[in-house]
């Protein structure tokens, strides 16, 4: 059985004071130093709800720090859809991937916003950012070349961040990178600074035949920083080198981030796993604090803890970079 | 009455009719080529119609090769049609190599042999090959490649791109499996490890046949990058940088572009990145907008901290991005690049 894990991602906001002008790099003035992290919070794969500020015990850099705390449901968000449309996916594959992209559209709130990006050996923004709606651009999405896979999550990741909304990254893959110019150790440096989240679906052949059944509907989910390892070791039957290619990158690569590796089965409608992926996302929390006690500069461990009883999973990145 | 074989989807032209087309019009028939769905019938179409076009020649390629020197006398054979022939098998393989390859390549070797019964090689002949050269180049299966060389070198043994051939050869058998195509993946995974030789050895032995070809001037340039991108591969960058000493005095616009994205590359393995940072714009002023430079100065400047510059590069980059803006996408496939502009020049002789 696989279990829903907890993860956690954490986001740092530059503005507060003094609107920044650079959103993507932390500025603090006026001696306020504003850091917002996520923290998802499950038991037993459940969600976590009606937690509160003082539930939550957070420490930057060994030094605790008084937070507030917000839901996600209250915060807009920036959702990149990163998919990949190498050559390999063709037929009923680009069908369905196509059906969960134009389905996307419909689960987002009116100010949301989205972006369809499709990975080949090149980059295509098929849906520019913008207002969540149909498409016809969808429509247009095509399977072609080879996979720039690591160039399309570092660019994705690097995208410009806009204040007071939250970016989730959310990209679908079968972990295979054809042609990207960044290597795995790049791409994995640009996660520690990106302010965004990032989930990978993974599809695999016969997923829930070697995982058993998952607990929580269709999605054979693995934590970024918990793999579950009897489906680890299933998955590996797959690929020669781990459940599917670049399978520790990409594990690691969420857990920067704070978000998490999710394997699917081929066969699972990619529209319901997008539209739980969001769902799941959207019940985690806003932690905000203004730094206090520790350099605003260079990198900065975060730890989360939730003061319930328990064995609760809490999944929060493991820290970012200050200014 | 030859019967031939209609090769083409449905009910198109035959093989006889396309030929006879492309001798009065090759630019525009070849343009028509793609559409052939069974290549290895419009070579035996071709088979049927050799001896109406080869009269004259020799029956046996290699007993001529050994016995006759290169500034023998000419064959005597109708050689306007011969090079109509070639010229033609040649733009058929090369119009449908993407989704025909094995085919595509028997096809080529077809010409090649036809090609090579003609003695002395005259201009046409070194034009026809330098385009199967780039064609099967593009391939990116270095078992065929050899054997093709070994072809050329009988006609035209010190043709320096057949030298290079040689060396990307070797460094194809290191290539990424996703630069090879479904088609040649069994046979290019036997020949890459014929006899179990690791990765490292495979590259080393690349980057040896390159440092060979660094005397040879017309060479030296290209021979260089692709050194120094092995270097890389093997996480010697001190030493690609070396290599690289000299790119900015390159004339060929390839060479210097491709020097300075690895340059950068080599720079931002050793913790440089002001002057990897450098090394990508000066790609990008040769290529700009290029994919492969952009990311990797995004990138580079990003984890630096420089992440407002960064993200307005992706801003720039992610409604543009075009594969035909950069010529990193072809350097496994060596000459390839060049193919439309070889084939063309081959298709001149046709008349």
């Amino acid at each position: 059985m696989t279990r829903r894990s907890a993860a956690a991602a954490a986001w740092i906001v530059a503005a507060v004071l003094g609107a920044a002008a650079d959103a993507q790099v932390p500025v603090f003035r006026a001696g306020v130093d504003a850091v917002i992290v996520d923290v998802d919070v499950r038991n037993g794969g459940r969600p976590v709800t009606g937690l509160v500020a003082a539930d939550f015990e957070l420490l930057d850099n060994g030094v605790a720090q008084t937070v507030d705390v917000r839901s996600l449901k209250d915060v807009p968000l920036d959702v990149t859809l990163l998919v990949d449309a190498s050559g390999s996916v063709d037929g009923r594959r680009l069908d369905r991937l196509k059906s969960g992209v134009r389905d996307t559209a419909q689960w987002l709130r009116a100010d949301d916003r989205w972006t369809v990006i499709a990975i080949e050996h090149v980059l295509r923004e098929i849906v520019p950012t913008q207002a969540p709606r149909a498409t016809a651009a969808v429509d247009a999405l095509r399977a072609s070349g080879g996979t720039a896979l690591y160039d399309g999550l570092g660019a994705a990741l690097m995208q410009p961040t806009t204040p007071g909304r939250r970016q989730l990254i959310v990209a679908y893959t079968d972990g295979d990178d054809t042609s990207s110019i960044l290597d795995p150790a790049s791409l994995l440096e640009i996660a520690l600074r990106s302010n965004a989240l990032m989930d990978i679906v993974v599809p695999v052949e016969n997923a829930r035949d070697q995982a058993g059944s998952p607990q929580s509907g269709p999605m054979v989910q693995q934590t970024a920083s918990l793999v579950n390892r009897a489906t680890s070791a299933a998955l590996k039957t797959t690929h020669a080198e781990g459940g599917f290619p670049n399978e520790s990158t990409l594990t690691e690569l969420t857990t920067r981030t704070g978000g998490r590796l999710v394997v699917v089965d081929y066969k699972d409608s990619v529209s319901t796993t997008f539209k739980r992926v969001l769902d799941e996302y959207r019940t985690s929390y806003l932690l905000q604090y203004t730094r206090t006690g520790v350099d605003a500069s260079g990198w900065h461990d975060l730890a989360v803890r939730v003061k319930r009883p328990g064995h609760l999973d809490v999944r929060a990145r493991r820290g970012y970079w200050g200014g | 009455m030859l019967c031939f074989v209609a090769a083409l989807r449905g009910s198109g032209p035959s093989t006889a009719d396309l030929l006879a087309r492309y001798i009065q019009h090759p630019d525009e028939v070849a343009a028509e080529l793609g559409s052939v769905v069974d290549l290895d019938g419009a070579r035996s179409d071709l088979d049927r119609l050799a001896p109406k076009f080869l009269a004259g020649l020799p029956a046996k390629v290699d007993s001529v090769i050994s016995s006759v020197p290169p500034a023998g006398p000419a064959v005597s054979i109708p050689e306007q049609r011969r090079r109509d022939l070639v010229a033609f098998a040649l733009d058929l393989a090369g119009a449908n190599v993407a989704w025909h390859a094995p085919a595509a390549r028997r096809l080529v070797e077809w010409g090649c042999y036809n090609v090579r019964r003609h003695l002395p090689p005259n201009e046409f002949d070194h034009r026809w090959q330098l385009a199967a050269l780039a064609l099967l180049e593009g391939e990116v299966d270095p078992d065929a490649l050899r054997e093709h060389l070994g072809h050329v070198d009988a006609q035209f043994p010190a043709e320096p791109r057949a030298l290079l051939g040689r060396a990307l050869a070797d460094e194809q058998a290191t290539a990424p499996l996703e630069f090879v195509s479904e088609a040649n993946l069994a046979t290019v995974n036997r020949a890459r490890n014929p006899t179990g030789a690791s990765q490292a050895a495979l590259m080393a032995r690349a980057a040896a046949s390159y440092r060979a070809l660094l005397s040879v001037e017309p060479l030296r340039g290209e021979a260089s990058v692709r050194l120094a991108h092995v270097q890389i591969a093997l996480g010697q960058y001190d030493q690609a940088l070396a290599t690289l000493a000299t790119v900015d005095q390159e004339s060929d616009g390839f060479v210097r572009y491709l020097g300075y994205l690895f340059r950068g590359l080599a720079l931002d393995h050793l913790g440089r990145p002001s002057e990897a940072q450098a090394a990508f714009r000066a790609a990008l002023e040769l290529g700009p907008n290029a994919h492969a430079p952009t990311m990797a100065l995004a990138s580079s400047l990003f984890r630096s901290g420089q992440t407002s510059e960064a993200s307005r590069l992706i801003t720039n980059l992610l409604p543009n991005d075009d594969q035909t803006r950069d010529v990193w996408w072809s350097y496994w496939a060596g000459d390839f690049q060049q193919w439309g502009l070889l084939i063309r020049r081959a298709r001149e002789f046709v008349k």
